[in-house]
């Protein structure tokens, strides 16, 4: 398995080098966005995965690295010599200030506590940002621009995705070597077992009171990845979305894997880039999926094909069996009718609706949905969401006779990154 | 004088309807170690199930109507989502309540639009209960409080006086015991869950017709709980009573107060009058907003486990 | 009668209690602890003897009444200083890293000895001492050849021994056992007994015990906890034999 991460790692790596080749800037774009939320969420995982501290209300560190960028590129602007690849330090040092604050208090309580503590902090820092316009520049939020050092002038998006990959691979090689030093052994003994380290003479809060500075340093680093990008910054990043998107990102993808997070951004990013044009209801989507995952599948998508792996290697499983294709078609078939019958209801409930039947003479009109065009009460809509709803449930029972509906058992949710089983 | 007792009033009201939605969380935490992430997405469901309803059955029957929804809606949640990993630990079930959060968020947007609705008191309730000084004090606010109240004695009837709530005491204690003597504790903790969402949902229904129904509702209102929960001891329903009034009453006072904190300190001669500028300048009455915040960080500084919180070891 | 404790005395408690609300579990405690003791708290159910193991260890604050440790107060300390202090503790339930590694579990023991308790690399002869450190606690525990499996898959005698191995491998000079042999089958005790008497050479031992023969075994004297309070102590001849200690355990009707 190590061997495969490594040369596959590898590989990624020559071709997101070479990306910027094909001259595509969409996907350039994407990129961008996909390196910033995976470093984001690979710093929320320092925390969780590896300290099993579930914070939820991470987006104020994010935020926090980015105005800081903000201001120090507007700086920069008006003369200060500092050098624009360096900006993204300064959303580190921002979020590792306040994180070391903020976490000294979170960290005093443990468990469900610290989650609540988290949102709260979150929200104050959220509120702050929509009060305080001087600094937070209200709805409008903070321009400034990237200037240019040395040879770079960064006024490309070449430019910019080459910044923000060396970044990011500098980010995943400061987590790694951090997870196996000494320090991070500790780290994963008060995720195991937080009393015993504490009798073995470890301070246990001011571990986690810094490993939680650290978290929040990556996360404020993503950030000022993101101003340097987007070359503003604004309040809104402070809200509650952005918050549940990591987390989000963090499970779907596998909080085990060390590259369970990046699958997991990489995943949610490229998703709402090319899906949210689509459709309102994305985010509903993902949100089902994420208890879907949190259910049946809590090692996250990279956690259960480790573990398939695993299986595999072990030779107890082959990679996919007969049963198992079936009812990958039939949950694949309900997916698509609830799909339908989502978007179906959806559209008609939306106001605009009510204005579009009226400036249609009376008629209902078409909604579009994968790319064709239902009638909502029409025979065939209602028959083509009752036939995909029918066969689905069939194909999964089908499969569930063999499998024994194994798949349908909650399945434990295990925090077991930097251990062996 | 006649403003201080508004204030006092209005904030009194608000916490009293904080503490209808907190208190089902701190119960709920107490009795089954679940923290219900989702909880303030039943006083949203409450408010527009209010909104739906009320349009047309009328006001009172429309809040029934929405309660029982609720209930409804979080026994269902209880039963066959949140009961199937219950067993394997209290964070995979906080991550699932908070995946029900997201997602009734979501949902709520897609039945009623990503804007605030027009969910608001009836005219035939518009009216002043009593005057205070020159100032008319609306019935709607003393509803509120009467509801809550009302609620708080039912309930309080129905645990230390009756049979079902011997039970459900005895299963708080020693499920196990409690089990073994024959009754179906499962099912009693799906009747609590459904009743802590039931009141958190009538709180919903009556407040979102005054305050404001939007799909921010669940995460605006969500923190707040919080605060009250770990500022009053977690399971602690004296503790999270005292917690919600004094944030009620606190956030309520400082909307009134235009002067900033620097004018404050200035007249306590702490600070001279050149510093009352810039952030200190900002007047209280802005800053409302992140005062259970800052009392939540104060009281963790100076007494970790809450008003009414156990011992830590 | 509790005697004066004289400098050779490593812990000594002074009317000690403990109140949870209402309820007093303990009330005037004193005890004192000589240096390379071997000491046992025995007691029925419910008397107090956990509580008083957890105040000692400093998992429960006292509610009145002094603990010291080497005249040093220690009453309120938090765990981790207290071990740094010169105490280490075991628990009832096995406290170990289930998932690390049986060396890792050991490892980190030691790093706390040699204070390497911020330590992002592994630099230095600091290390190297570390290292043959730990591998001679896991040889001299006789579980080397565990050393890379996962803790928690060990058989459960041999994860109390790895536990009472990590709290001597700390340097705790004061090792508190909670029933270390609970659970276990006869002949484990007896190696257990071994162990212990082996691990904790030139150390003070306290301990929670049910078991007589892991008491005569092991311990040079013996405290009764009953009721609250400490009813006797002496040489577990002298307990075995006392009347009042006796009655304590079966009631009026031993006599």
């Amino acid at each position: 398995m190590r061997a495969f991460g490594i040369s596959s790692s590898v590989i990624l790596a020559i071709l997101l080098a070479a990306a910027p080749l094909t001259g595509d800037m969409s996907m350039m774009n994407v990129l961008i966005k996909v390196f910033i939320a995976a470093i984001f969420a690979l710093g929320f995982n320092l925390l969780w995965g590896q300290a099993g501290l579930l914070s939820f209300g991470h987006a104020a560190y994010f935020g926090v690295g980015t105005f800081a960028a903000i201001y120090l590129m507007d700086a920069i602007d008006r003369g200060l010599p500092f050098p624009t690849p360096l900006v993204p330090l300064a959303g580190a040092a921002a979020g590792f200030l306040f994180g070391l604050v903020a976490g000294w208090f979170a960290t005093i309580r443990s468990g469900v506590y610290f989650a609540m503590i988290t949102v709260a902090l979150a929200e104050l820092t959220a509120a702050l940002a929509v009060k305080w316009e001087s600094l937070f520049g209200g709805e409008a939020g903070v321009r400034s621009i990237r200037s240019p050092w040395g040879p770079f002038k960064f006024q490309s998006t070449t430019d910019v995705y080459y910044l923000i990959l060396i970044w990011t691979v500098l980010v995943i090689v400061f987590l790694l070597w951090l997870q196996r030093s000494p320090w991070g052994l500790i780290v994963r003994g008060i995720r195991e077992r937080e009393e015993r380290v504490r009798f073995i003479g470890f301070n246990s809060h001011a571990v986690k009171t810094l490993v939680f500075a650290i978290s929040a340093a990556i996360a404020g680093l993503a950030g000022a990845l993101l101003a340097l990008s987007n070359e503003a910054a604004n309040m809104v990043l402070f809200q509650s979305t952005g918050s549940a998107f990591v987390v989000l990102n963090t499970v779907i993808g596998g909080a085990n894997v060390f590259g369970g997070p990046i699958v997991g951004a990489a995943l949610t990013t490229v998703f709402s880039y090319y899906v949210a044009d689509a459709t309102h209801y994305w985010m509903l989507y993902l949100g089902l999926l994420f208890i879907a995952l949190v259910l049946y599948a809590p090692s996250g998508l990279v956690g259960l094909v480790e573990e398939r792996a695993e299986a595999v290697r072990r030779g107890e499983k082959k990679w996919m069996s007969a049963a198992e294709a079936m009812l990958i078609a039939g949950l694949a078939t309900l997916l698509a009718g609830a799909v339908l019958a989502i978007e179906l209801t959806g559209a008609v409930l939306a106001p605009e609706y009510k204005a579009q039947i009226l400036s249609n003479a009376g008629q209902w009109p078409a909604v579009k949905v994968f790319g064709l065009a239902w009638p909502p009460l029409s025979p065939i809509s209602i028959f083509t969401v009752v036939a995909l709803f029918g066969i689905g449930i069939g194909l999964v029972r089908a499969s569930s006779r063999d499998s024994g509906w194994a798949i349908f058992r909650p399945k434990r949710l295990v925090l077991k990154a930097g251990t062996k089983s | 004088m006649e403003i201080f007792l508004v204030a006092l009033l209005n904030g009194l009201v608000y916490g009293l309807l904080l503490f209808m939605v907190s208190s089902g969380l701190t119960l709920i935490f107490g009795m089954m170690g679940v923290l219900n992430f989702a909880h303030a997405s039943f006083y949203m469901l409450g408010a527009y199930l209010g909104f739906a309803t009320t349009r047309y059955v009328g006001f009172f029957p429309g809040v029934l109507l929405a309660t029982a929804g609720v209930a409804c809606v979080g026994y269902v949640c209880e039963q066959h989502l949140l009961r199937k990993v219950r067993s394997h630990g209290h964070v995979q079930e906080l991550l699932l309540t908070f995946g029900l959060f997201f997602a009734i968020d979501e949902l709520v947007k897609l039945f009623f639009g990503p804007y605030s609705v027009a969910y608001s008191i009836p005219e035939s309730l518009r009216f002043a209960a009593f005057t205070i000084g020159g100032t008319e004090y609306p019935f709607f606010r003393v509803l509120i409080g009467i509801t809550a109240i009302t609620m708080f004695a039912l309930i309080f009837v129905l645990l230390t006086f009756t049979r079902i709530g011997m039970i459900v005491r005895a299963a708080v204690q020693y499920p196990a015991m409690v089990s073994a003597l024959g009754y179906n504790v499962k099912r009693v903790f799906s009747g609590l869950f459904a009743i802590g969402a039931a009141l958190a949902g009538l709180a919903g229904a009556i407040g979102g017709a005054f305050y404001s129904t939007s799909p921010n509702m669940a995460g605006e209102l969500g923190a707040i709980v919080f605060v009250v929960v770990v500022v009053g001891g977690l399971g602690s329903l004296g503790g999270a009573l005292a917690a919600s009034l004094i944030i009620g009453v606190l956030v309520s006072a400082a909307v009134y107060v235009d002067s900033g904190l620097g004018d404050l300190a200035f007249s306590l001669g702490l600070i001279s009058r050149k510093a009352t500028d810039g952030l200190l300048a900002i007047p209280l009455s802005a800053t409302a907003g992140i005062i259970p915040y800052v009392l939540m960080l104060v009281v963790l500084l100076v007494r970790p486990s809450g008003i009414a919180g156990e011992e830590r070891s | 009668m509790t005697a004066t404790p004289t400098p050779s005395d490593v812990l000594v408690l002074r009317s000690v209690a403990k109140h949870f609300g209402q309820i007093r579990v303990l009330e005037n405690i004193d005890l004192t602890i000589a240096r390379g003791e071997r000491h046992a708290l025995i007691g029925p159910n419910g008397a107090g003897k956990s509580t008083l193991f957890n105040l000692i260890s400093g998992r429960f604050p006292l509610s009145a009444g002094s603990i010291s440790l080497n005249t040093r107060e220690i009453g309120g300390l938090p765990p981790h200083l207290l071990n740094r202090a010169g105490l280490g503790r075991s628990f009832q339930i096995t406290h170990i890293f289930n998932r690390m590694s049986v060396r890792d579990n050991i490892l980190l023991s030691v790093m706390s000895r040699h204070g390497k308790r911020w330590s992002f690399l592994r630099r230095g002869s600091a290390w190297r001492t570390i290292d043959e450190e730990t591998d001679g606690l896991l040889e001299g525990s006789n579980l080397a050849h565990y050393a890379e499996r996962d803790a928690g898959t060990l058989p459960y005698s041999d994860q109390r021994a790895l536990e009472i191995c990590m709290t001597v491998a700390t340097g705790a000079d004061v090792v508190l056992l909670d029933e270390p042999t609970a659970g276990m089958s006869r002949e484990e005790t007896a190696l257990t007994i071994n162990f212990i008497r082996k691990l904790t050479e030139g150390r003070t031992l306290v301990m929670v015990e049910h078991d007589m023969d892991v008491v005569f075994g092991l311990a040079d004297r013996v405290s009764v906890v009953a009721n609250g309070s400490i009813l006797a102590t002496g040489t577990p001849q002298e307990i075995a034999n006392d009347a009042r200690v006796r009655k304590a355990y079966l009631g009026d009707a031993a006599q």
